[in-house]
Protein backbone atom coordinates (compact mmCIF):
# COMPACT_ATOMS: atom_id res chain seq x y z
CA UNK A 1 0.00 0.00 0.00
CA UNK A 2 2.21 3.01 1.08
CA UNK A 3 5.49 2.70 0.67
CA UNK A 4 6.18 4.43 3.69
CA UNK A 5 7.76 3.76 7.27
CA UNK A 6 6.48 0.48 9.07
CA UNK A 7 4.76 1.26 11.83
CA UNK A 8 4.38 -2.26 13.89
CA UNK A 9 7.13 -4.66 13.19
CA UNK A 10 6.57 -8.06 14.61
CA UNK A 11 9.71 -10.66 14.80
CA UNK A 12 9.31 -14.14 15.74
CA UNK A 13 6.86 -13.59 18.45
CA UNK A 14 6.29 -16.84 20.48
CA UNK A 15 3.56 -16.14 23.61
CA UNK A 16 3.33 -19.67 25.91
CA UNK A 17 1.15 -19.47 29.08
CA UNK A 18 2.33 -21.52 31.38
CA UNK A 19 0.56 -24.17 32.37
CA UNK A 20 -1.29 -23.88 36.27
CA UNK A 21 -2.20 -26.62 38.70
CA UNK A 22 -1.11 -29.39 36.66
CA UNK A 23 -2.53 -28.21 32.83
CA UNK A 24 -0.13 -28.20 30.51
CA UNK A 25 1.03 -24.87 29.12
CA UNK A 26 0.16 -23.56 26.03
CA UNK A 27 1.25 -22.23 23.00
CA UNK A 28 -0.91 -18.76 22.11
CA UNK A 29 1.08 -17.55 19.58
CA UNK A 30 4.24 -19.85 17.84
CA UNK A 31 6.91 -17.56 15.91
CA UNK A 32 4.99 -14.98 14.31
CA UNK A 33 6.47 -12.57 11.71
CA UNK A 34 4.15 -9.41 11.26
CA UNK A 35 4.02 -6.11 9.77
CA UNK A 36 2.33 -3.63 9.32
CA UNK A 37 3.22 -0.16 7.38
CA UNK A 38 1.93 3.50 8.00
CA UNK A 39 -1.53 4.11 7.16
CA UNK A 40 -2.52 0.99 6.43
CA UNK A 41 -5.02 -1.89 7.55
CA UNK A 42 -3.82 -4.91 8.14
CA UNK A 43 -6.21 -7.89 9.12
CA UNK A 44 -5.53 -10.81 11.17
CA UNK A 45 -7.97 -13.45 10.98
CA UNK A 46 -8.45 -17.17 12.66
CA UNK A 47 -10.83 -19.14 14.50
CA UNK A 48 -11.33 -18.56 18.57
CA UNK A 49 -7.92 -19.69 19.70
CA UNK A 50 -5.59 -19.38 16.96
CA UNK A 51 -3.88 -17.04 19.32
CA UNK A 52 -5.28 -13.26 17.74
CA UNK A 53 -6.04 -11.88 21.55
CA UNK A 54 -2.69 -13.15 22.69
CA UNK A 55 -0.97 -11.15 19.86
CA UNK A 56 -2.81 -8.19 20.33
CA UNK A 57 -2.40 -8.03 24.21
CA UNK A 58 1.39 -8.04 23.72
CA UNK A 59 1.52 -5.83 21.09
CA UNK A 60 -0.41 -3.08 23.31
CA UNK A 61 2.36 -4.16 26.17
CA UNK A 62 -0.56 -5.39 28.70
CA UNK A 63 0.27 -9.49 27.81
CA UNK A 64 2.65 -11.89 27.97
CA UNK A 65 5.93 -12.26 25.45
CA UNK A 66 7.59 -15.11 25.55
CA UNK A 67 10.72 -14.49 22.64
CA UNK A 68 10.92 -12.79 19.73
CA UNK A 69 10.06 -8.93 19.41
CA UNK A 70 7.33 -5.73 18.74
CA UNK A 71 8.41 -2.67 18.12
CA UNK A 72 5.89 0.02 17.07
CA UNK A 73 7.43 2.76 15.61
CA UNK A 74 10.52 2.67 18.14
CA UNK A 75 8.43 2.10 21.31
CA UNK A 76 8.68 -1.61 23.06
CA UNK A 77 5.79 -2.27 24.71
CA UNK A 78 5.74 -3.30 27.97
CA UNK A 79 3.77 -2.78 31.08
CA UNK A 80 5.43 -0.04 32.50
CA UNK A 81 5.99 2.65 29.33
CA UNK A 82 6.32 6.14 29.64
CA UNK A 83 2.61 7.61 29.64
CA UNK A 84 3.29 9.35 26.48
CA UNK A 85 4.43 6.33 24.39
CA UNK A 86 1.25 4.58 26.11
CA UNK A 87 -0.73 6.35 24.28
CA UNK A 88 0.83 5.69 21.24
CA UNK A 89 -0.62 2.38 21.05
CA UNK A 90 -4.59 2.25 21.49
CA UNK A 91 -7.15 -0.35 20.98
CA UNK A 92 -10.99 -0.53 20.52
CA UNK A 93 -12.87 -3.57 21.51
CA UNK A 94 -15.67 -5.96 20.65
CA UNK A 95 -17.83 -5.11 23.25
CA UNK A 96 -18.85 -1.36 22.92
CA UNK A 97 -20.76 -1.00 25.75
CA UNK A 98 -17.97 -2.99 27.57
CA UNK A 99 -15.12 -0.67 26.78
CA UNK A 100 -16.76 2.14 28.47
CA UNK A 101 -17.13 2.72 32.39
CA UNK A 102 -21.41 2.87 33.19
CA UNK A 103 -20.81 5.13 35.48
CA UNK A 104 -18.61 7.78 33.71
CA UNK A 105 -20.26 9.77 31.48
CA UNK A 106 -18.67 10.27 28.00
CA UNK A 107 -17.60 13.87 28.68
CA UNK A 108 -16.35 13.01 31.80
CA UNK A 109 -14.18 10.14 30.20
CA UNK A 110 -12.60 12.69 27.83
CA UNK A 111 -12.09 14.76 30.51
CA UNK A 112 -9.74 12.29 32.07
CA UNK A 113 -7.99 11.24 29.20
CA UNK A 114 -7.49 14.91 29.13
CA UNK A 115 -6.30 15.80 32.13
CA UNK A 116 -4.14 12.79 31.85
CA UNK A 117 -2.42 13.78 28.25
CA UNK A 118 -2.60 17.43 28.56
CA UNK A 119 -0.19 17.89 25.59
CA UNK A 120 -1.26 15.25 23.38
CA UNK A 121 -5.03 15.85 23.19
CA UNK A 122 -5.24 19.66 23.02
CA UNK A 123 -5.49 19.15 19.08
CA UNK A 124 -9.04 18.62 18.85
CA UNK A 125 -12.43 19.93 20.47
CA UNK A 126 -14.33 16.86 22.34
CA UNK A 127 -17.61 18.69 20.09
CA UNK A 128 -14.97 18.32 17.05
CA UNK A 129 -13.76 15.01 18.11
CA UNK A 130 -17.09 13.67 18.50
CA UNK A 131 -17.92 15.14 15.10
CA UNK A 132 -15.10 13.45 13.28
CA UNK A 133 -16.82 9.82 14.35
CA UNK A 134 -20.23 10.76 13.54
CA UNK A 135 -21.77 11.74 16.57
CA UNK A 136 -23.18 14.84 17.95
CA UNK A 137 -22.05 17.01 21.40
CA UNK A 138 -25.15 15.76 23.04
CA UNK A 139 -23.79 12.49 23.70
CA UNK A 140 -21.34 14.17 25.94
CA UNK A 141 -23.63 14.22 29.00
CA UNK A 142 -25.14 10.69 28.81
CA UNK A 143 -24.14 7.34 30.31
CA UNK A 144 -22.84 4.59 28.33
CA UNK A 145 -26.08 3.02 28.76
CA UNK A 146 -27.69 5.57 27.33
CA UNK A 147 -26.25 5.52 24.18
CA UNK A 148 -26.73 2.32 21.16
CA UNK A 149 -24.07 0.06 20.33
CA UNK A 150 -22.68 1.80 17.44
CA UNK A 151 -22.92 5.60 19.45
CA UNK A 152 -20.90 3.59 22.07
CA UNK A 153 -18.47 1.90 19.30
CA UNK A 154 -17.84 5.80 18.19
CA UNK A 155 -16.96 6.73 21.69
CA UNK A 156 -14.24 3.94 21.90
CA UNK A 157 -12.67 4.78 18.65
CA UNK A 158 -13.25 8.83 19.74
CA UNK A 159 -11.23 8.21 22.68
CA UNK A 160 -8.81 6.14 21.34
CA UNK A 161 -8.53 9.02 18.56
CA UNK A 162 -7.78 11.59 20.89
CA UNK A 163 -4.64 10.38 22.20
CA UNK A 164 -3.30 10.39 18.53
CA UNK A 165 -2.24 7.20 18.16
CA UNK A 166 0.68 5.88 15.96
CA UNK A 167 -0.78 2.44 15.76
CA UNK A 168 -4.70 1.57 16.89
CA UNK A 169 -5.51 -2.10 17.42
CA UNK A 170 -9.13 -2.97 16.56
CA UNK A 171 -10.29 -6.19 18.31
CA UNK A 172 -13.52 -7.34 17.01
CA UNK A 173 -14.48 -4.02 16.37
CA UNK A 174 -18.17 -4.86 14.61
CA UNK A 175 -18.83 -8.84 15.73
CA UNK A 176 -20.68 -7.14 18.61
CA UNK A 177 -23.04 -4.96 16.49
CA UNK A 178 -25.54 -5.42 13.87
CA UNK A 179 -25.19 -5.29 9.96
CA UNK A 180 -26.02 -2.06 8.95
CA UNK A 181 -24.06 -0.14 11.98
CA UNK A 182 -20.66 -2.47 11.21
CA UNK A 183 -21.05 -0.99 7.88
CA UNK A 184 -20.73 2.42 9.48
CA UNK A 185 -18.13 1.73 11.81
CA UNK A 186 -15.82 -0.30 9.15
CA UNK A 187 -16.51 2.97 6.70
CA UNK A 188 -15.41 5.15 9.92
CA UNK A 189 -12.55 3.01 10.48
CA UNK A 190 -11.43 3.10 6.58
CA UNK A 191 -12.14 7.01 6.31
CA UNK A 192 -9.61 7.72 9.48
CA UNK A 193 -6.90 6.15 7.52
CA UNK A 194 -7.53 7.84 4.46
CA UNK A 195 -8.59 11.35 5.92
CA UNK A 196 -5.57 11.32 8.49
CA UNK A 197 -3.57 8.24 7.92
CA UNK A 198 -4.58 5.98 10.72
CA UNK A 199 -2.48 2.92 11.02
CA UNK A 200 -4.94 -0.01 12.28
CA UNK A 201 -3.84 -3.57 13.04
CA UNK A 202 -7.34 -5.06 12.60
CA UNK A 203 -8.09 -8.15 14.10
CA UNK A 204 -11.17 -10.11 13.04
CA UNK A 205 -13.04 -13.68 12.88
CA UNK A 206 -15.24 -12.19 9.93
CA UNK A 207 -13.91 -12.49 6.26
CA UNK A 208 -16.69 -10.00 5.00
CA UNK A 209 -15.76 -7.47 7.40
CA UNK A 210 -11.93 -8.29 6.71
CA UNK A 211 -12.14 -8.12 3.07
CA UNK A 212 -14.29 -4.89 3.26
CA UNK A 213 -11.60 -2.85 4.79
CA UNK A 214 -8.19 -4.86 5.18
CA UNK A 215 -5.19 -3.57 2.68
CA UNK A 216 -3.19 -7.04 3.47
CA UNK A 217 -4.61 -9.89 6.19
CA UNK A 218 -2.75 -12.36 8.12
CA UNK A 219 -4.33 -16.00 8.22
CA UNK A 220 -3.98 -17.06 11.37
CA UNK A 221 -4.32 -20.84 13.08
CA UNK A 222 -3.03 -22.57 16.10
CA UNK A 223 -1.07 -19.51 17.03
CA UNK A 224 1.06 -19.47 13.48
CA UNK A 225 0.15 -17.45 10.28
CA UNK A 226 -0.03 -20.16 7.71
CA UNK A 227 -1.22 -17.13 4.92
CA UNK A 228 -0.73 -14.00 4.45
CA UNK A 229 -0.35 -11.32 1.66
CA UNK A 230 -3.38 -8.91 -0.06
CA UNK A 231 -6.30 -9.66 1.12
CA UNK A 232 -7.72 -9.87 -2.67
CA UNK A 233 -5.37 -12.25 -3.44
CA UNK A 234 -5.75 -14.02 -0.18
CA UNK A 235 -9.83 -14.18 -0.04
CA UNK A 236 -10.04 -15.09 -3.58
CA UNK A 237 -7.06 -17.45 -3.91
CA UNK A 238 -6.39 -18.99 -1.36
CA UNK A 239 -3.08 -21.26 -0.76
CA UNK A 240 -3.93 -22.78 2.27
CA UNK A 241 -6.29 -25.36 3.39
CA UNK A 242 -7.11 -23.81 6.15
CA UNK A 243 -8.09 -20.51 4.51
CA UNK A 244 -9.82 -22.46 2.04
CA UNK A 245 -12.04 -24.29 4.84
CA UNK A 246 -12.42 -20.79 6.66
CA UNK A 247 -13.72 -19.43 3.25
CA UNK A 248 -15.71 -22.23 2.98
CA UNK A 249 -17.41 -21.72 6.46
CA UNK A 250 -18.74 -18.81 5.14
CA UNK A 251 -22.69 -18.92 4.38
CA UNK A 252 -23.69 -17.99 1.06
CA UNK A 253 -19.65 -18.32 0.40
CA UNK A 254 -19.74 -14.38 -0.90
CA UNK A 255 -18.30 -12.82 2.02
CA UNK A 256 -18.90 -9.17 1.70
CA UNK A 257 -20.65 -6.20 3.99
CA UNK A 258 -23.73 -4.89 1.86
CA UNK A 259 -22.52 -1.37 0.88
CA UNK A 260 -18.72 -1.13 0.99
CA UNK A 261 -16.74 -2.65 -1.77
CA UNK A 262 -13.63 -4.66 -1.33
CA UNK A 263 -10.15 -2.39 -2.02
CA UNK A 264 -9.09 -4.61 -4.67
CA UNK A 265 -8.63 -7.67 -6.91
CA UNK A 266 -12.60 -8.11 -7.52
CA UNK A 267 -14.67 -11.35 -8.40
CA UNK A 268 -14.79 -11.42 -11.57
CA UNK A 269 -18.77 -9.76 -12.42
CA UNK A 270 -19.93 -13.65 -13.66
CA UNK A 271 -19.45 -15.05 -10.84
CA UNK A 272 -20.61 -12.35 -8.33
CA UNK A 273 -23.99 -12.51 -10.19
CA UNK A 274 -23.83 -16.17 -9.56
CA UNK A 275 -23.51 -15.46 -5.57
CA UNK A 276 -25.68 -12.96 -5.35
CA UNK A 277 -28.35 -15.13 -7.47
CA UNK A 278 -27.61 -18.66 -5.28
CA UNK A 279 -27.62 -16.17 -2.21
CA UNK A 280 -31.55 -15.10 -3.04
CA UNK A 281 -32.60 -18.84 -4.04
CA UNK A 282 -31.35 -19.42 -0.29
CA UNK A 283 -33.27 -16.88 1.02
CA UNK A 284 -36.37 -17.85 -1.38
CA UNK A 285 -36.18 -21.21 0.68
CA UNK A 286 -35.62 -20.41 3.75
CA UNK A 287 -38.61 -17.95 3.61
CA UNK B 1 -58.31 -1.67 24.91
CA UNK B 2 -57.72 1.43 25.21
CA UNK B 3 -54.12 0.73 26.45
CA UNK B 4 -53.85 -1.17 22.42
CA UNK B 5 -54.79 2.08 20.95
CA UNK B 6 -52.38 4.09 22.49
CA UNK B 7 -49.18 5.29 20.03
CA UNK B 8 -45.85 4.95 21.10
CA UNK B 9 -45.62 8.89 22.08
CA UNK B 10 -48.21 8.68 24.79
CA UNK B 11 -46.44 5.61 26.29
CA UNK B 12 -43.33 7.83 26.01
CA UNK B 13 -45.10 10.75 27.04
CA UNK B 14 -46.14 8.63 30.22
CA UNK B 15 -42.88 7.41 31.09
CA UNK B 16 -41.40 10.22 30.99
CA UNK B 17 -44.11 12.15 33.30
CA UNK B 18 -43.44 9.72 36.27
CA UNK B 19 -41.35 11.90 37.63
CA UNK B 20 -40.37 9.87 41.22
CA UNK B 21 -38.87 6.46 39.94
CA UNK B 22 -40.35 3.44 42.53
CA UNK B 23 -36.46 3.09 42.89
CA UNK B 24 -36.72 7.10 44.58
CA UNK B 25 -39.78 6.50 46.57
CA UNK B 26 -38.83 3.51 48.07
CA UNK B 27 -35.62 5.33 49.80
CA UNK B 28 -37.85 7.94 50.60
CA UNK B 29 -40.19 5.60 52.24
CA UNK B 30 -37.14 3.96 54.43
CA UNK B 31 -35.42 6.44 54.56
CA UNK B 32 -37.62 9.10 56.15
CA UNK B 33 -38.76 7.21 59.05
CA UNK B 34 -34.90 6.02 59.64
CA UNK B 35 -34.15 9.63 59.64
CA UNK B 36 -36.56 10.50 62.05
CA UNK B 37 -35.47 7.79 64.49
CA UNK B 38 -31.76 9.03 64.46
CA UNK B 39 -32.49 12.43 64.25
CA UNK B 40 -35.04 12.29 67.57
CA UNK B 41 -32.21 9.85 69.42
CA UNK B 42 -29.45 12.54 68.49
CA UNK B 43 -31.32 15.51 69.67
CA UNK B 44 -32.13 13.57 72.71
CA UNK B 45 -30.33 16.24 74.85
CA UNK B 46 -32.86 18.84 73.70
CA UNK B 47 -36.41 17.40 73.91
CA UNK B 48 -38.47 17.55 76.95
CA UNK B 49 -37.83 14.13 78.28
CA UNK B 50 -36.84 13.51 82.55
CA UNK B 51 -33.58 12.14 83.43
CA UNK B 52 -32.96 8.87 81.83
CA UNK B 53 -31.09 8.10 85.10
CA UNK B 54 -32.94 9.50 87.59
CA UNK B 55 -34.12 6.79 89.75
CA UNK B 56 -37.68 7.00 91.83
CA UNK B 57 -37.86 3.53 93.59
CA UNK B 58 -41.42 4.01 94.88
CA UNK B 59 -42.20 4.57 91.13
CA UNK B 60 -40.41 1.18 90.01
CA UNK B 61 -42.10 -0.72 87.14
CA UNK B 62 -45.09 1.63 86.46
CA UNK B 63 -46.53 -0.17 83.20
CA UNK B 64 -47.35 2.39 80.30
CA UNK B 65 -49.84 4.53 80.19
CA UNK B 66 -52.37 3.20 78.25
CA UNK B 67 -52.55 0.27 80.91
CA UNK B 68 -53.99 -0.03 84.40
CA UNK B 69 -51.81 1.97 86.88
CA UNK B 70 -50.82 3.92 84.00
CA UNK B 71 -49.34 7.72 84.81
CA UNK B 72 -48.78 10.39 81.42
CA UNK B 73 -45.77 11.56 83.27
CA UNK B 74 -44.10 8.16 82.33
CA UNK B 75 -45.58 7.46 79.02
CA UNK B 76 -44.09 3.92 78.46
CA UNK B 77 -44.00 3.03 82.26
CA UNK B 78 -40.77 2.62 84.36
CA UNK B 79 -38.31 0.19 84.93
CA UNK B 80 -37.18 -1.55 87.98
CA UNK B 81 -35.45 1.33 89.66
CA UNK B 82 -38.38 3.18 88.41
CA UNK B 83 -36.25 5.25 85.58
CA UNK B 84 -38.67 6.50 82.81
CA UNK B 85 -38.55 4.00 79.65
CA UNK B 86 -38.92 6.41 77.18
CA UNK B 87 -36.67 8.89 78.10
CA UNK B 88 -33.92 5.95 78.15
CA UNK B 89 -35.14 4.30 74.66
CA UNK B 90 -34.20 7.91 73.27
CA UNK B 91 -31.31 8.71 75.02
CA UNK B 92 -30.16 4.43 74.26
CA UNK B 93 -30.93 5.19 71.06
CA UNK B 94 -28.40 7.98 70.82
CA UNK B 95 -25.43 5.56 71.39
CA UNK B 96 -27.00 2.59 69.57
CA UNK B 97 -26.76 4.77 66.22
CA UNK B 98 -23.48 6.06 67.25
CA UNK B 99 -22.05 2.75 67.88
CA UNK B 100 -23.60 1.14 64.63
CA UNK B 101 -22.53 4.00 62.46
CA UNK B 102 -18.72 4.34 63.42
CA UNK B 103 -18.69 0.30 63.50
CA UNK B 104 -19.85 0.35 60.16
CA UNK B 105 -17.72 2.72 58.99
CA UNK B 106 -14.66 1.49 60.75
CA UNK B 107 -15.44 -2.07 59.22
CA UNK B 108 -15.81 -1.03 55.85
CA UNK B 109 -13.41 1.23 54.93
CA UNK B 110 -10.69 -1.07 55.63
CA UNK B 111 -12.70 -3.96 54.61
CA UNK B 112 -13.56 -2.42 51.20
CA UNK B 113 -9.87 -1.25 50.54
CA UNK B 114 -8.62 -4.76 51.01
CA UNK B 115 -11.24 -6.28 49.10
CA UNK B 116 -10.44 -4.11 46.12
CA UNK B 117 -6.77 -4.89 46.25
CA UNK B 118 -7.14 -8.55 46.79
CA UNK B 119 -9.58 -8.66 43.58
CA UNK B 120 -7.29 -6.07 41.23
CA UNK B 121 -3.91 -7.55 42.06
CA UNK B 122 -4.72 -10.59 42.24
CA UNK B 123 -1.23 -12.96 43.08
CA UNK B 124 0.18 -13.08 46.42
CA UNK B 125 -1.70 -9.94 47.68
CA UNK B 126 -4.89 -11.69 47.23
CA UNK B 127 -3.81 -14.80 48.93
CA UNK B 128 -2.35 -12.95 51.83
CA UNK B 129 -5.57 -10.90 52.36
CA UNK B 130 -7.86 -13.86 51.29
CA UNK B 131 -6.68 -16.00 54.46
CA UNK B 132 -7.17 -13.37 56.47
CA UNK B 133 -10.62 -13.09 55.51
CA UNK B 134 -11.02 -16.94 56.58
CA UNK B 135 -9.70 -16.70 59.38
CA UNK B 136 -11.13 -13.91 60.62
CA UNK B 137 -14.72 -15.70 59.63
CA UNK B 138 -13.43 -18.98 61.18
CA UNK B 139 -13.66 -17.38 64.55
CA UNK B 140 -16.90 -16.93 66.88
CA UNK B 141 -17.35 -13.13 66.96
CA UNK B 142 -18.91 -13.14 70.91
CA UNK B 143 -15.67 -15.56 71.58
CA UNK B 144 -13.53 -12.69 69.75
CA UNK B 145 -15.35 -10.24 71.46
CA UNK B 146 -15.17 -11.47 75.44
CA UNK B 147 -11.36 -12.13 74.72
CA UNK B 148 -10.69 -8.76 73.54
CA UNK B 149 -12.96 -6.61 75.80
CA UNK B 150 -11.48 -9.33 79.22
CA UNK B 151 -7.82 -7.79 77.82
CA UNK B 152 -8.72 -4.39 77.31
CA UNK B 153 -11.60 -3.04 79.43
CA UNK B 154 -15.08 -2.44 78.35
CA UNK B 155 -14.83 1.47 76.81
CA UNK B 156 -16.76 2.92 73.57
CA UNK B 157 -13.33 2.59 71.79
CA UNK B 158 -12.76 -1.12 72.33
CA UNK B 159 -16.37 -1.90 71.22
CA UNK B 160 -16.21 -0.14 67.96
CA UNK B 161 -13.12 -1.82 67.31
CA UNK B 162 -14.84 -5.12 67.89
CA UNK B 163 -17.87 -4.05 65.90
CA UNK B 164 -14.97 -2.94 63.07
CA UNK B 165 -13.81 -6.52 63.47
CA UNK B 166 -16.76 -8.64 62.98
CA UNK B 167 -17.44 -6.50 59.67
CA UNK B 168 -14.31 -6.31 57.54
CA UNK B 169 -14.21 -9.52 56.50
CA UNK B 170 -17.80 -9.78 55.05
CA UNK B 171 -17.02 -6.62 52.85
CA UNK B 172 -13.41 -7.65 51.75
CA UNK B 173 -14.85 -11.12 50.71
CA UNK B 174 -18.16 -9.69 48.44
CA UNK B 175 -15.77 -6.46 47.36
CA UNK B 176 -13.32 -9.07 46.21
CA UNK B 177 -15.60 -11.01 44.28
CA UNK B 178 -16.86 -8.07 42.58
CA UNK B 179 -13.97 -6.58 41.80
CA UNK B 180 -12.52 -9.86 40.02
CA UNK B 181 -15.61 -9.82 37.39
CA UNK B 182 -15.21 -6.12 37.11
CA UNK B 183 -11.75 -6.30 36.38
CA UNK B 184 -12.22 -7.87 33.32
CA UNK B 185 -14.40 -5.95 31.75
CA UNK B 186 -13.01 -4.45 28.67
CA UNK B 187 -12.84 -0.79 29.76
CA UNK B 188 -10.51 -1.48 32.97
CA UNK B 189 -8.05 -2.96 30.14
CA UNK B 190 -8.89 0.35 28.29
CA UNK B 191 -8.01 2.81 30.87
CA UNK B 192 -4.84 0.86 31.20
CA UNK B 193 -4.07 1.24 27.79
CA UNK B 194 -4.92 4.82 27.93
CA UNK B 195 -2.57 5.09 30.59
CA UNK B 196 -4.35 5.69 33.84
CA UNK B 197 -2.74 4.96 36.66
CA UNK B 198 -3.31 1.79 38.82
CA UNK B 199 -4.51 3.60 42.20
CA UNK B 200 -7.04 5.69 40.09
CA UNK B 201 -8.62 2.75 38.33
CA UNK B 202 -9.41 1.52 41.40
CA UNK B 203 -10.57 4.12 43.25
CA UNK B 204 -12.04 6.44 40.26
CA UNK B 205 -13.58 3.40 38.49
CA UNK B 206 -14.17 0.62 40.29
CA UNK B 207 -14.80 1.78 43.36
CA UNK B 208 -17.45 3.91 41.75
CA UNK B 209 -19.02 0.73 40.21
CA UNK B 210 -19.01 -1.07 43.91
CA UNK B 211 -20.64 1.30 45.22
CA UNK B 212 -24.12 -0.38 45.03
CA UNK B 213 -22.55 -3.67 46.48
CA UNK B 214 -21.28 -1.77 49.32
CA UNK B 215 -24.04 0.33 49.80
CA UNK B 216 -25.80 -2.81 50.65
CA UNK B 217 -23.94 -4.09 52.44
CA UNK B 218 -22.80 -0.77 54.76
CA UNK B 219 -26.90 -0.75 55.59
CA UNK B 220 -27.00 -4.67 56.39
CA UNK B 221 -23.91 -4.77 58.46
CA UNK B 222 -25.29 -1.80 60.37
CA UNK B 223 -28.36 -4.10 61.08
CA UNK B 224 -25.95 -6.73 62.10
CA UNK B 225 -23.93 -4.18 64.28
CA UNK B 226 -26.82 -3.28 66.24
CA UNK B 227 -27.56 -6.87 67.10
CA UNK B 228 -23.98 -7.28 67.88
CA UNK B 229 -23.89 -4.53 70.32
CA UNK B 230 -27.00 -5.49 71.23
CA UNK B 231 -26.14 -8.95 72.37
CA UNK B 232 -22.64 -7.94 73.80
CA UNK B 233 -24.65 -5.35 75.86
CA UNK B 234 -27.07 -8.45 77.09
CA UNK B 235 -23.94 -10.30 78.03
CA UNK B 236 -22.65 -7.12 80.24
CA UNK B 237 -19.89 -7.05 77.59
CA UNK B 238 -20.92 -3.90 75.91
CA UNK B 239 -22.21 -0.34 77.11
CA UNK B 240 -21.32 0.51 81.15
CA UNK B 241 -23.85 2.60 82.94
CA UNK B 242 -24.91 4.85 83.42
CA UNK B 243 -24.46 4.85 79.49
CA UNK B 244 -27.50 3.58 77.62
CA UNK B 245 -27.84 1.51 74.88
CA UNK B 246 -31.21 -0.67 73.29
CA UNK B 247 -28.96 -3.68 73.97
CA UNK B 248 -28.33 -2.83 77.74
CA UNK B 249 -31.97 -2.07 78.72
CA UNK B 250 -32.96 -5.38 77.08
CA UNK B 251 -30.24 -7.15 79.60
CA UNK B 252 -31.61 -5.28 82.44
CA UNK B 253 -35.08 -5.75 81.51
CA UNK B 254 -35.51 -9.21 81.06
CA UNK B 255 -35.42 -10.30 84.84
CA UNK B 256 -38.29 -8.64 84.60
CA UNK B 257 -39.98 -9.94 81.87
CA UNK B 258 -42.84 -11.83 83.61
CA UNK B 259 -43.57 -8.68 86.31
CA UNK B 260 -43.33 -6.07 83.63
CA UNK B 261 -43.08 -7.24 79.65
CA UNK B 262 -42.59 -3.18 78.63
CA UNK B 263 -39.17 -3.32 80.24
CA UNK B 264 -37.76 -5.61 77.89
CA UNK B 265 -40.12 -5.74 75.09
CA UNK B 266 -39.92 -1.91 74.11
CA UNK B 267 -36.33 -1.75 73.50
CA UNK B 268 -36.50 -4.86 71.36
CA UNK B 269 -39.08 -3.60 69.57
CA UNK B 270 -36.82 -0.62 68.98
CA UNK B 271 -34.14 -3.14 67.67
CA UNK B 272 -36.18 -4.96 65.66
CA UNK B 273 -37.80 -1.93 64.25
CA UNK B 274 -34.82 -0.10 63.35
CA UNK B 275 -33.04 -2.97 61.71
CA UNK B 276 -35.38 -3.78 59.56
CA UNK B 277 -35.87 -0.25 58.30
CA UNK B 278 -32.22 -0.14 57.72
CA UNK B 279 -32.12 -3.30 55.33
CA UNK B 280 -35.18 -2.24 53.74
CA UNK B 281 -33.01 0.93 52.98
CA UNK B 282 -30.17 -0.88 52.12
CA UNK B 283 -32.72 -2.73 48.99
CA UNK B 284 -34.20 0.62 47.99
CA UNK B 285 -30.90 2.59 47.64
CA UNK B 286 -29.42 -0.60 45.74
CA UNK B 287 -31.82 -0.24 42.88
CA UNK B 288 -31.62 3.17 43.12
CA UNK B 289 -27.61 3.02 42.35
CA UNK B 290 -27.98 0.76 39.61
CA UNK B 291 -27.25 3.20 37.06
CA UNK B 292 -29.43 1.22 34.33
CA UNK B 293 -32.32 1.83 36.95
CA UNK B 294 -32.11 5.27 37.25
CA UNK B 295 -34.25 7.61 35.53
CA UNK B 296 -33.80 11.00 34.08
Amino acid sequence: MVAGRTILDVKALSIVHPGRRGKPASTAVDGVDLSVGAGEIVGVVGESGSGKTSLAMAVLGLGRTTSGSIDVDGIVPGPRLPLDQRAAIQMVFQDPHGSLDPRQSIGRGLRELRRLHKARTGWISDEDLLSRVGLSGDVLTRLPHQISGGQAQRVSIARALLLRPTLLLADEPTSALDVSVQAQILRLLKGLRDEEGLTILFISHDLAVVRSVCDRVYVMKSGRVVESGRTGEVLERPQHPYTQALLAAVPGGDARIPGLEAPAAEAPQVLRDELSQSRLATAGETA
Amino acid sequence: MSALTRTPATYGAGSKGRVPSRGTASVIAFGAPLACIALIALLAPLLPLSNPNAQVLSEALRPPAWLEGGDWSSPLGTDQLGRDVLSRLVFGGQLTFVIAFTGMVAGAVPGILLGLLAGYRRGWVDAVISRLVEAQLALPFILVAIAIIAANGRSLPILVAVLALVGWAQYARVIRAETLSLRERPFVLGLRCAGVPTWRIMLGHLLPNLAGSATVLATLQMGTIVLAESALSFLGLGVVAPDISWGAMLAEGREQLTLAWWVALLPGLAITAVVLLVNLFGDALRSRFDPKKRSF
